[in-house]
């Protein structure tokens, strides 16, 4: 083997892009739910107006950025938000590629200490409620069952929620 | 048993244990290039001659005592940890001696923080992995046998002015030493040996069948359950017995350690929040929730409290009995345990005996949702869920 000096490290575009997507599928599916979605609206209603969270990939990015405005969660987009109210960091992309291809729930990646959290906990236990409602409707159940402790039961309003959430929230956040 | 695809694990924590512990102690600071502690204890440890122990260890060394401290309360507070950590620079003090209970032990990691960072606003540490100064050497006398501080992360710490209280988490506040000397938990009162035992033992369970669980915390957490099974009652009911006060020593400081690794679960969340909301002692409240939780759990977790019947049983009950009762049958010993050591020592069984009211029901159930300790639990809780736990083990 040849002596090799300063290598630096690689990067996984592709998987960084993946990432960049499912956080934007994710807070375009939040803000879209926080508009109808009961349990969704029940839990945005503990935070104040202006509250912001920020889910980041450590070194890499993306981030998901969301605040709470009126009476929505407003996604903010993809750009580190260092002065937010909650900051939630995943340690890595491939940490968070998995979880966002459903091979991880964030209870297991907190299990495996590959998140960190600053910020108070009553807001990311919230947090994580709220990512678990909208993995139920983003993903049919033989996908969520790897990720939520408990699977949602999809009841017609559910269906309908579902299908808002997948076309009009998808597309417009609305 | 399974390996969980990936676990952390850690416990760096030196271990002296046995008969005259603390006659190390000494030794132990030299090793740590420190050379004047400061002792921090409350009036039970010294009214009690405890404190005497700890300064009996330093006989013939050339070790100052730089401050001793015995007026934490049994609820520490910013306040008083900004008073400690005053004394300690005064007395230019370069360790700490921690003798007591989670009070004494908690507001010693919290001093530490604040002369180590040298910032006297606590609330700037509060979270999990905000610290970053070396910090000072720390070594633990546990008094009681129960919470295992002496070998965790953490310290809460209150906030009066706020009404809050302030969790800081890192590995920087785990101690150097913990020191386990028989004599130290020989004058502990047979209720609070029997509640602190059951947080004890609620560590072990919790650490053994929760999300975090790995090989090395089952490791400790089966002992730390074969343990307390053995000699909780001992203790309880003969407090002169150095070998089962030695045991229960051991126990919980096993429990510690599975705990600080795979942490813990909804026993833990809602017993915060009885804690919180009507001020229930933490161990009793593990003591009485501890069976309820289980029932609730079992669907998801019932297999890995089956396996825990042998360590607590003994190995003819568990034989005797057939593998798929094995996780009720489980339950019912703690049951039972928990009713042997009632009539031992009065220990409340139902949330009723312990000072709640019904009308808490709704707020200790929100807050638990929102406790951190949720999240390791493998079974989804939600309000309701926790408010029918709360209607049985009233
Ligand atoms: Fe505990």
């Amino acid at each position: 083997m040849a002596i090799r000096t300063d290598i630096e490290p690689q990067r996984e575009d592709l998987k960084y892009h993946a990432v960049k997507v499912g956080f934007m599928a994710l807070g375009r599916a939040l803000q879209s739910a926080s508009h109808f979605e009961n349990e969704v609206i029940a839990e945005a209603s503990a935070w104040n107006e202006g509250f912001t969270f920020s889910m980041d990939v450590k070194h890499t990015g993306p981030s998901l950025v969301m605040q709470k405005q009126g009476r929505i969660l407003k996604f903010l987009g993809n750009e580190k938000c260092s002065n937010a109210d909650l900051i939630v960091e995943i340690q890595d992309l491939e940490t968070a590629f998995k979880m966002i291809t459903t091979q991880a729930g964030a209870h297991h990646v907190f299990a495996e200490n590959k998140i960190s959290v600053i910020g108070n906990i009553p807001d990311s236990m919230r947090l994580i409620r709220l990512i678990y409602i909208i993995e139920g409707y983003l993903f049919p159940k033989f996908l969520n069952k790897n990720i939520l402790k408990r699977s949602p039961v999809m009841t017609l309003q559910k269906q309908f929620n579902r299908l808002h959430i997948l076309t009009k929230g998808m597309l417009f956040g609305k | 048993m399974t390996i969980p695809r990936y676990y952390e694990f850690q416990n760096p924590v030196k271990i002296n244990a046995g008969e005259d512990a603390l006659r190390t102690l000494p030794a132990e600071l030299k090793r740590l290039q420190a050379a004047r502690p400061a002792v921090i204890t409350d009036k039970g440890v010294s009214n009690a001659g405890l404190l005497d122990h700890v300064l009996n260890g330093f006989k013939n060394s050339d070790i100052t005592i730089g401050l001793v401290f015995d007026e934490t309360p049994s609820d520490s507070s910013v306040t008083v940890v900004n008073r400690i950590a005053d004394l300690f620079i005064e007395n230019n003090c370069d360790s700490i001696i921690a003798v007591g209970g989670g009070s004494a032990i908690d507001t010693a990691k919290a001093v530490n923080i604040v002369v180590s960072e040298n910032e006297k606003d606590l609330r700037k540490f509060v979270g999990a992995d905000r610290l970053s100064a070396r910090p000072k050497p720390l070594i633990v006398v546990p008094t009681t046998a129960g919470t295992g501080s002496e070998v965790t992360l953490v310290a809460v710490i209150s906030d009066t002015e706020k009404g809050v209280k302030l969790p800081f988490t890192s590995r920087l506040l785990l101690p150097s030493v913990a020191v386990l000397d028989p004599k130290m938990t020989i004058s502990l009162p047979p209720r609070l040996t029997a509640t602190t035992g059951m947080d004890a033992l609620t560590h072990a369970v919790e650490a053994y069948t929760c999300l975090q669980k790995n090989p090395m915390s089952d490791a400790f957490a089966w002992s730390a359950i074969s343990l307390i099974s053995n000699n909780l009652e001992k203790a309880v009911s003969s407090g002169q017995d150095t070998s089962a006060r030695f045991a229960m020593a051991n126990a919980s400081l096993m429990a510690g350690v599975a705990f600080s690794n795979s942490m813990v679960g909804a026993v833990h969340a809602i017993g915060h929040a009885c804690g919180a909301v009507a001020h229930v002692h933490h161990g009793n409240a593990m003591a009485i929730l501890l069976p309820y939780v289980m029932k609730f759990n079992l669907d998801t977790i019932g297999h890995l409290y089956a396996e825990l019947l042998l360590p607590l049983a003994g190995a003819e009950i568990y034989a005797n009995t057939k593998p798929t009762l094995r996780a009720r049958k489980f339950i019912e010993e703690v049951l039972l345990l928990n009713y042997r050591l009632s009539k031992l020592c009065a220990m409340p069984v139902k949330l009723n005996q312990a000072g709640v009211k019904r009308a808490d029901f709704k707020k200790i159930a929100e807050m638990a949702v929102n406790d951190g300790a949720m999240l390791p639990n493998p079974k989804d809780l939600s309000e309701s869920d926790v408010l029918s736990i709360l209607n049985e083990a009233y």
